[in-house]
């Protein structure tokens, strides 16, 4: 083909029709791929969220179930987005919270006071009281809250929750 | 590259296709004395083609409800990358083929093209025309803005005026008395599923009709 001498009529016409349909395709595939990815990548900002504990001597050192509640935005509708988090006040008045998700798929584990574990009902997945695993398929520790403390109140950053927060818990 | 060409001759060993493509639709003369007011058709066919990408597209993210079709037509436009185009191709394509489509069947009455043996191509014509008006129609209260809600009371209460079966094509067509939720559902069922496949289907009629018939081109 391309020992041929020359470009006849007939092949400079075949050529500019796919160069031209070529391009119409390209540059519309381009633009339907990129509204297709949308909003796909865009990132919720990170936000404190005031949260209150039981100001009693014997919840010191024991864990305290506490739903963060906070305004998002779920494309164009304003959420209320909910996401629960265990938080303890150490005797050294450390605070510490583990957010419920599970690192294996983001299902919401439960805190077994008896055995001082944490065991997710999906697949049966474990962690001791720092959030480690023990057994089960977790690839990784449960995530820890950022937390700060200012004149008393606590507040707890959002941004650690694996898997998206979880509307369908309930209070 | 090559091995695309190995695919797709492997396929065309079984179908073969290739050769048929190639005599019928990539190397077919075009008929002789044809000038450019026979473009309208392939004109409307085109505008078709890319209402139904970017249409097809959008149902990702538009939502049929009172409560968030304004919404989500705003987030299209306004929030997502190349949303605005999108839409924007979509609302011009679909101005520019009711001009297109009406100065093709003008051009088709004037070279008399509807007489015998080409019938068929007139009438899958007619009805592809009316699903065209459908789709504007349709279309138009999708935003569920002002203009839309009040184009879209005119428009069914227009039909509520027809003698006797009027009150019967309004409540049908507005999916009770009032225009709501349902006239909204129902409409966009209507466009996106109803009426696109009816005009697939009357297309590759009138497309095979034409092929049968050739192009009429005597004035």
């Amino acid at each position: 083909m391309s020992n041929e001498p020359g470009l006849d009529r007939r092949k400079f016409m075949e050529i500019g029709i796919y160069a031209i349909s070529g391009t119409m395709a390209v540059l519309s595939g381009a633009v339907l791929t990129r509204f297709t990815i949308g909003p796909s990548f865009n990132r919720q900002r990170p936000k404190w969220v005031g949260v209150e504990l039981e100001e009693r001597a014997d919840r010191r050192g024991r864990f305290e179930r506490v739903v963060l509640e906070y305004e998002t935005k779920d494309g164009w509708l304003n959420k209320q987005a909910k996401t629960l988090a265990y938080v303890q006040r150490k005797e050294n008045d450390e605070v510490i919270a583990i957010s419920a998700g599970c690192t294996h798929l983001g299902c919401i584990v439960t805190w077994d006071e008896d055995r001082q574990i944490f065991k997710c009902p999906c697949h049966d997945g474990k962690y001791d009281a720092q959030g480690n695993v023990l057994s089960g398929p977790p690839p990784a520790p449960l995530k820890r809250h950022p937390v700060r403390t200012e004149g008393g109140k606590i507040y707890l950053r959002t941004d650690t929750v694996p898997f998206g927060d979880d509307t369908s818990e309930t209070a | 590259m090559k091995l695309l060409k190995r695919i797709y001759g492997w396929i065309d060993d079984r179908v073969e296709m290739h050769a048929i493509i190639k005599k019928e639709i990539l190397d077919k003369p075009v008929p002789k004395g044809l000038n450019l007011s026979f473009c309208f058709g392939g004109i409307t066919f085109f505008l078709f083609l890319m209402l139904a990408a970017t249409g097809y597209f959008m149902a990702l993210y538009y939502v049929p409800s009172p409560e968030q079709a304004y919404n989500s037509v705003d987030y299209i436009s306004n929030e997502i990358s190349m949303g605005r185009l999108v839409r924007s191709v979509h609302h011009w394509s679909a101005n520019l083929m009711m001009v297109a489509i009406f100065l093709h069947s003008i051009r088709v009455f004037i070279y008399g093209a509807y007489k015998k043996p080409r019938e068929l191509n007139w009438i899958t014509g007619v009805l592809l025309l009316l699903l065209v008006l459908a789709f504007g129609f349709t279309g138009y209260l999708l935003p569920w803005d002002q203009k839309a809600y009040w184009a879209t009371k005119v428009g069914t209460s227009i039909m509520g005026t027809v003698p006797v079966v009027g009150q019967y094509i309004l409540r049908i067509t507005r999916g009770g008395e009032e225009l709501g939720a349902l006239t909204l559902v129902r409409f966009y069922a209507l466009h996106v599923m109803f009426l696109p496949l009816a005009t697939a289907c009357l297309l590759a009629g009138h497309f095979f009709m034409i092929r049968k018939r050739g192009v009429s081109t005597s004035l």
